[in-house]
């Protein structure tokens, strides 16, 4: 853990016009892309847009066909059919000037393990047609960036994860790409690392960098992402913003309530307040549902003081993602 | 350019590794010491003496027979006409002889029985002269065998000269003369002692000595150990397309604006670099190190160029059917011996061979690059090279493009 403490945020200069061409409205626009693996269909039609300066995340379980979605928009793979633009050039007929505009950090750390942390982000460098005295001003950016100056001579190999993580995210954003794309980046790693990858993510964005970020998880697509797109067995099942998913499918705050007195009374009481849609006693306590839960709370708290009975605690479980893919699905996120 | 960044970061790769410099340069260094010093260590030499160390040979003369043709065997083992390849010395008896293998003293120990004489003019007669040997030597009792097949060739060629005789006199009706068998034997026996021995030692061609003979046979022994070496490592290098894909960092490069095949024609070039820097360094250190003759520059660009181009290929070819570096290891160590064996690599000095092997031999890239490494080393001139080399490029050009498709395939 000793490199966690020297992680810092990703402070880029770069240029927010050269990041994002004017031309271009959407980062990313994908259409129709299908992708079968002989018998096994791992991406049935998909289409969504990433906005520019947006983080776009795919949230799905492992194996929901987001890896292979991005890996179509990053080139490695060809779609069966369909297409995805990036910055406005289709991967199938403009791939060069596709794969420049973009930046890949796959999941795993892809790096040279026996080169340095220098020597590997040279030669990401020079495939994303750097050189000179610019490749190495953005090498020392980079590594000043992820707070990797004095380690830079050291051998990637004998780095901790969490350094591994943060070259492995530098060597992708050396050409100042419009469009970055991360592939579950914080998968296997420990929490402080997760914190400092997060971050990152958010600075970039911060710098108008638009951000295409898969995850299963679905506190991190709630807290990177301007809007999110929820897979499920190769299809995208719903996307928008975290409230417009939310609101999607109904879904409505529980508000789980312990009262000194009798619960059964106190559901009956709270069932006449306005935007309480349900209550239920369970387990000596009283469950009200409610869409707006900020605006029925203080009402529960005046009934219940007009009543004979108090309340001792409450428990406010909003809506999440996690409650609207199991709504959609059946099934939680993690099965 | 971009090839040559791809090239350039496995080329240091490469020679970062140990393994690599191990496999790739110390091990042929290190065999081709074991056999520079089992060859005596001295085919440095320039001529004035042989690089072999003499044989030490003793010698036990237990024939007693009036005309004692074993003195000529003796003579001609201890005699100076040898003295370059076989240190003689003479002993009483057959415990002597025994004893000197036993303690080191001698590699050799040559016993001309009793009776050889008669045994040699008797036309039915049984010749058998004894050759014990230290059983950890091998090439120098071979040696001392092969002297006395000769000397025993020429008694032989004798016994029909003597049979001939005997047979003339037979048809003439008359009884052959004991005088005139003992006169012709003492005839021959003057000959020999005269200089005009049956044996003689001659060098392969004209003009040479006996350690050029041996830094040419070295050298061709090198050079079957170089080409196996330099296949592994054709091989080897071109499996750094799957280890990279294994690691990721393959995807990662097929993410960039960079085309496929640039990325693979620059693992490619790698591989040329890799066998180019690894075959430079065989040949310079093994003509400083062990003094070996590769032929004239040109021969031996031409050989160097042909090498490259048929290990690379065939590298490239042998990598893109293997799945995982897992199936690297066997694959690489049974297959490249496998061919190394049938193409000849590892039976340079071996005479004789079986014509079978040479025909398998012509179907193989390595028989070819062989073969234009042995045109090199004995001395002939570049245009002579022309077939084994345009054999070495075509198999280098044909395997390059199985692989290039196989992996292109794979990667598609």
């Amino acid at each position: 853990m000793a490199d966690a403490g020297s992680a810092r945020l990703l402070v880029d200069t770069v240029t927010p016009g050269h990041m994002i061409p004017p031309m271009a409205d959407n980062a990313v626009e994908v259409r129709d892309l299908t992708k079968a693996f002989r018998d096994v269909v791992a991406v049935a039609g998909i289409s969504f847009e990433v906005k520019r300066g947006e983080v776009f995340s795919l949230l799905g379980p492992n194996g929901a066909g987001k890896s292979t979605a991005i890996s179509i928009i990053s080139g490695l793979l060809r779609p069966d059919s369909g297409d995805a633009l990036v910055m406005g050039h289709s991967i199938l007929k403009e791939s060069m000037a596709a794969r420049r505009s973009l930046g890949v950090v796959p999941q795993e750390i892809a790096l040279y393990s026996d080169m340095s942390a220098r020597e590997n982000l040279v030669f990401w460098g020079r495939m994303y047609g750097l050189s000179g005295g610019e490749l190495s001003r953005r090498v020392d950016e980079m590594l000043s960036a992820v707070g990797l100056v004095e380690r830079q001579k050291g051998r990637v190999g004998t780095f901790s994860g969490g350094m591994k993580r943060r070259v492995n995210i530098a060597a992708a954003l050396l050409h100042r790409p419009a469009v970055v794309v991360m592939d579950e980046p914080t998968v296997g790693i420990d929490p402080q690392s997760r914190r400092h990858i997060l971050d990152h993510v958010k600075e970039l964005n911060r710098q108008g960098m638009s951000v295409l970020y898969t995850t299963h998880y679905m506190e991190e697509a709630e807290e990177l992402s301007q809007r999110i797109a929820i897979m499920d067995k190769g299809r995208v099942i719903a996307c928008g913003t975290r409230d417009e998913l939310v609101r999607m499918v109904g879904e409505q705050a529980r508000i789980d309530l312990t009262v000194t007195g009798e619960p059964g009374k106190a559901a009956e009481v709270w069932r006449t307040v306005a935007g309480v849609s349900q209550t239920t006693v369970a387990q000596g306590r009283v469950e009200v549902l409610a869409a707006d839960s900020d605006a029925v709370v203080p009402r529960l708290f005046e009934a219940a003081a007009q009543s004979d009975f108090r309340i001792s605690s409450v428990d406010i479980r909003e809506p999440n993602l996690e409650t609207v893919f199991l709504s959609l699905t059946g099934r939680a996120l993690r099965d | 350019m971009t090839e040559v960044y791809i090239a350039g970061k496995d080329l240091r790769g490469s020679l970062r590794s140990r393994f690599f410099i191990g496999v790739a340069v110390l091990v042929p260094l290190l065999v081709m010491s074991l056999f520079f010093f089992a060859f005596g260590g001295g085919v440095k030499g320039t001529g004035a003496g042989p690089g072999l160390a003499p044989i030490r040979t003793v010698v036990v003369d237990e024939d007693t027979g009036s005309l004692q043709l074993g003195r000529i065997a003796v003579s001609t083992l201890i005699g100076p006409q040898l003295r370059q390849i076989v240190s003689g010395t003479e002993v009483l008896d057959t415990i002597q002889a025994r004893h000197a293998l036993e303690t080191k003293q001698a590699d050799a120990a040559v016993v001309i029985p009793a009776g050889f004489s008669a045994a040699v003019t008797d036309s039915a007669g049984q010749a058998e002269v004894m050759l014990l040997a230290d059983p950890v030597k091998t090439i120098g009792p071979a040696v001392v065998q092969a002297v006395l097949q000769r000397l025993l060739d020429a008694f032989s060629g004798s016994r029909i000269l003597l049979n001939t005789y005997r047979g003339a006199a037979v048809s003439a009706g008359t009884t052959p003369d004991s005088n005139v068998v003992a006169g012709l034997m003492e005839q021959y026996q003057a000959a020999a002692q005269s200089g005009a021995a049956p044996l003689t030692v001659r060098t392969p061609e004209a003009g040479e000595d006996v350690a050029a003979m041996l830094r040419r046979m070295m050298s061709s022994i090198f050079a079957g150990l170089m080409i196996f070496f330099a296949f592994y490592t054709g091989a080897y290098t071109a499996l750094s397309i799957v280890r990279e894909h294994e690691d990721g960092t393959l995807a990662r490069l097929f993410t960039t604006p960079v085309g496929r095949s640039r990325i693979l024609g620059g693992k490619m070039l790698s591989v040329v670099a890799t066998v180019v820097v690894q075959a430079t360094v065989l040949v310079v250190v093994s003509t400083l190190l062990f003094g070996l003759k590769w032929g004239q520059a040109g021969s031996v660009l031409l050989a160097l160029v042909g090498t490259v181009a048929a290990t690379s290929g065939f590298g490239v070819m042998l990598a893109s059917f293997i799945k995982t570096t897992r199936q690297g290891g066997p694959v690489l160590g049974g297959g490249l011996s496998v061919a190394g064996m049938l193409g000849g690599l590892f039976t340079q000095a071996v005479p004789n061979m079986p014509a079978a092997f040479n025909r398998i031999s012509l179907v193989l890239p390595q028989g070819w690059v062989i073969r234009g490494w042995n045109l090199a080393i004995a001395g002939r001139a570049a245009g002579d090279m022309l077939l084994p080399v345009g054999v070495m490029l075509a198999w280098g050009v044909v395997c390059f493009v199985v692989g290039s498709m196989v992996f292109r395939r794979r990667f598609a």
